[in-house]
């Protein structure tokens, strides 16, 4: 096809730009979307080059003269055939022809303005304060710049028949685990969907279970965490236009763990550690429990409490199941909001919903005050996890065990939990058991995972098979 | 899909909510009593008043629900249909029984309790003749509630070791073993106050005797703990080692007890030799005095029978061991250190 036959497709169907430079020497087409390309690299790089060359030398330019002598830009490569236009042109690479038919695609891609700043969800105190961006450009560079190692692959494959979204998979060649490589990059590529946006689309790609209860990757803003996880012989997953990355895989205990842990004494960390299992475990439970004593086995507490109990439930019309599952709805709804509404008027909402809200249904006698105590304890301790993705699970499985518990009572809690358990040992990440060092157990691995700084330990964790098993020699004498 | 069917069943055979009663719904007993007139069986007890606690105890903390039947069947039913909501057993902290049913028997009584699924095994159990409905009424200084009046006050000396504690759980124990003998706190309010006065001693849920004899700790509380005044010192003296060796030799109980004291005063002065002899001698008295009376009357109250069973309880089995009772010898040996 003609070069100006090409152009004309391309802007009339695609809002495409087309310039034609003619100094009388031949014409050179120009092709590029404009939102997409760098202006500035377009002009000086690309436009002045060629018109001087064409000033002084008064003859055509060959493609081969283009490329090596008159072109000023990093990144450009020749054209080998029609069909590469279209997916370069919408990836912000202009595409120079000659009339020859012969062309030069060549990079100029605008990058994003955005650069690194402190991450939302993962914050530490002592930690980084870098994280990710929506540039996979950026990315990539934040990566390279604290991994010098050769041996940090990245691999790019192309997600989204329609987005073409670039979905860099990076990993250290000789420290992850080939199996957890290829498993990621065979559900990457088998991806037959027409576009993929953000980071957590791709998550469900890379699930063992579709709809498995617990989240099965990470995703992590940070970017010293994600190399961290690269040194633990995981795979860092980023995906264009998202500032978050993927780990993979992820298990439960991971969870748990939060970056200022190394920071401090092993005894506050070990402390820090137990107190997350704790709250998660008084999240999931707490408001079961209570309808389980009040509902069913009052006896189980001494007769003081019984009696605080009863005093406490006395006047509420609605039974203590209605009470929980309004308070918790109530709650989850001020989340919810608190979300989705800009952060200025946040706190004007947190105040009416937490304290007018929980203080008037108190004093209108719906419910009682122990109700409201329980009930912001449940959702205080489910956010203390450091890893986001989990206080979901928790808040939803925390229903399940209400539901539970106000048809069975405390066997129902129990029944739950064992179920809960059950699944949580029966899920896997990457086809790595999910409760692992504790199911299958790991002697050495599961102290690890509790005493010791995970990223000075003289060996990597044994149930992520590393290739590379030692990441620090002892010391001899 | 297998894991459904696995736990399908599991649910299924889970309790259900039938049960379900929300605790302000229950009448909560903390306290009950039981006795026997010249007719009737009295029966009642003390319902905590739920709405006090939050109502700066404006109204009367524990209100009294009463019943009388010609047996103890009618009084429990007519219990049950004075009470304004389900009877809740969970919370109850103490058992009076009045010495006329004590007399005529407590098992049945006792044992209807026991089968209540919430009742606590480690309820209190006391034994009155005085007013039943005073003593439960009666509320001590700080107590959370009245009715817990009788239970406080046995709880805070039995952690001191200067009472013992018989709760549902020993009486059933006591009736599992041959109806061995076991004994009760006494109560009574004197002049708005209440004490515990003695024991009463059962045989077979039959209240047979009573004494306030208070060797009775040495041989059923570890650690039992006595004041004494000799002259114009007072004296505490804790028991250190026990040792009780029932011996069954031709039909005939034999038992050798052994006592080792410490002895101290108050004030942390030491303690002479002579007022150790003099304890040794006051002591040895209070012993052989507790082993008579349980001789004399046939009940094994000092829980003999625990020391034969932890030596044999296949021969303690074949025994008939109250039988052996009155007939019994014993050497007592006791003696004093100071601290």
């Amino acid at each position: 096809m003609h070069p100006q036959e090409i152009c004309d497709k391309y802007v009339k169907e695609n809002n495409a730009i087309s310039r034609v430079l003619d100094a009388g020497y031949g014409k050179i087409y120009l092709l590029y979307i404009k939102q997409l390309c760098d202006m500035e690299a377009m002009r000086q790089d690309i436009m002045r080059p060629i018109l001087q060359y064409w000033h002084y030398l008064k003859k055509p330019l060959s493609v081969q003269e283009l490329y090596t002598q008159v072109l000023c830009v990093e990144e450009c490569k020749l054209l080998k055939c029609e069909e590469e236009i279209e997916p370069q042109l919408f990836s912000g690479i202009a595409i120079l022809l000659l009339e020859s038919g012969e062309g030069i695609l060549i990079n100029i891609r605008k990058n994003a303005s955005s650069s690194p700043s402190a991450p939302e969800l993962n914050y530490s105190v002592w930690g980084a304060k870098d994280s990710f961006v929506e540039n996979i450009e950026i990315n990539l560079s934040l990566l390279r710049y604290r991994m010098k190692d050769p041996r940090l692959r990245t691999e790019m494959i192309l997600v989204g028949k329609r987005t073409q979204t670039a979905v860099l998979v990076s990993y250290l060649s000789d420290v992850a685990n080939d199996k957890y490589v290829d498993l990621v990059r065979k559900r990457l590529k088998t991806i037959d969907i027409d576009g993929i946006l953000e980071a957590g689309h791709l998550q469900w790609f890379l699930k063992d279970k579709k709809f498995g209860l617990f989240p099965q990757v990470g995703l992590e803003q940070r970017v010293d965490l994600a190399c961290g996880a690269m040194l633990e012989g995981k795979v860092l997953i980023l995906c264009e236009g998202s500032p978050v990355a993927i780990i993979a895989p992820k298990l439960l205990a991971e969870f748990f763990h939060a970056d200022d842990d190394e920071s401090e004494t092993v005894y506050f960390s070990v402390f820090s550690k137990i107190l997350r299992f704790l709250c998660v475990l008084i999240s999931v439970t707490i408001t079961p429990l209570y309808i389980a004593l009040v509902a069913f086995h009052a006896e189980a507490l001494p007769t003081a409490y019984t009696m605080v109990l009863a005093s406490g439930r006395a006047g509420v019309p609605v039974t203590v199941v209605t009470e929980i599952i309004l308070m918790e709805i109530l709650v989850e709804v001020l989340r919810e909001c608190l979300m989705r509404i800009p952060k200025n008027i946040g706190s004007a909402i947190g105040i009416v919903g937490g304290i007018v809200v929980g203080q008037a249904t108190v004093e209108a006698g719906i419910v009682s005050p122990l109700v409201l105590v329980i009930v912001a304890l449940s959702l205080m301790t489910s956010f203390v996890v450091p890893d986001y993705s989990l206080s979901g699970t928790v808040r939803i499985v925390k229903f399940a065990m209400i539901f539970l518990t106000a048809f069975f009572g405390m066997l129902g809690l129990t029944a739950g939990l064992f179920l809960l358990f059950g699944a949580a040992i029966s899920d896997t990440s990457l086809h790595t058991p999910y409760f692992a060092p504790y199911a299958p157990f790991s002697l050495r691995d599961a102290l690890k995972s509790i005493f010791t700084n995970k990223y000075v330990s003289v060996c990597r964790p044994s149930f992520l098979h590393p290739k590379n098993k030692v990441r620090q020699k002892k010391k001899t004498s | 899909m297998k894991k459904l069917l696995l736990f399908l069943p599991m649910f299924f055979l889970l309790g259900g909510c039938y049960p379900y009663t929300e605790v302000e719904n229950m009448d909560i007993l903390t306290s009950v009593y039981v006795d026997k007139t010249d007719e009737d069986i009295r029966l009642g007890g003390g319902v905590a008043n739920v709405r006090s606690f939050s109502d700066s105890m404006a109204e009367d903390p524990v209100s009294l629900i009463s019943a009388e039947g010609e047996t103890l069947e009618n009084a429990i039913q007519n219990l049950y249909q004075s009470a304004d909501h389900e009877l809740f057993f969970g919370a109850l902290r103490a058992v009076v029984v009045g010495e006329g049913l004590a007399k005529d028997g407590t098992e049945r009584f006792l044992r209807y309790l026991d089968a209540q699924p919430r009742l606590r095994r480690s309820t209190a159990v006391f034994v009155t003749d005085g007013d039943l409905e005073e003593i439960l009424e009666y509320k001590a200084i700080n107590d959370f509630s009245a009715g817990f009046a009788a239970d406080s006050i046995i709880t805070t000396l039995y952690e001191e070791k200067q009472m013992r504690y018989t709760s549902i759980g020993d009486v059933m124990y006591a009736f599992s073993c041959g109806d061995a003998g076991y004994s009760v706190p006494h109560i009574t309010v004197e002049n708005d106050v209440m004490r515990v006065d003695g024991y009463a001693l059962f045989t077979g849920g039959k209240m047979v005797g009573y004494t306030n004899n208070p060797s009775l700790l040495f041989f059923t509380v570890n650690g039992a703990v006595q004041r004494h005044l000799l002259g114009a010192t007072p004296l505490i003296t804790r028991l250190m080692t026990r040792s009780v060796t029932p011996e069954v030799q031709n039909g005939k109980l034999h038992i050798a007890a052994r006592f080792v004291f410490a002895a101290e005063t108050d004030s942390g002065a030491p303690v002479s030799a002579a007022q150790c002899k003099a304890l040794e001698k006051k002591l040895q008295a209070q012993v052989e005095a507790a082993l008579a009376y349980s001789k004399k009357i046939g009940c094994d109250y000092l829980e003999l029978y625990k020391s034969r069973m932890a030596q044999s309880r296949a021969d303690f089995d074949m025994e008939q061991w109250n039988a052996l009772l009155p007939e019994m010898t014993y050497t007592v040996q006791v003696s004093v250190r100071a601290r």
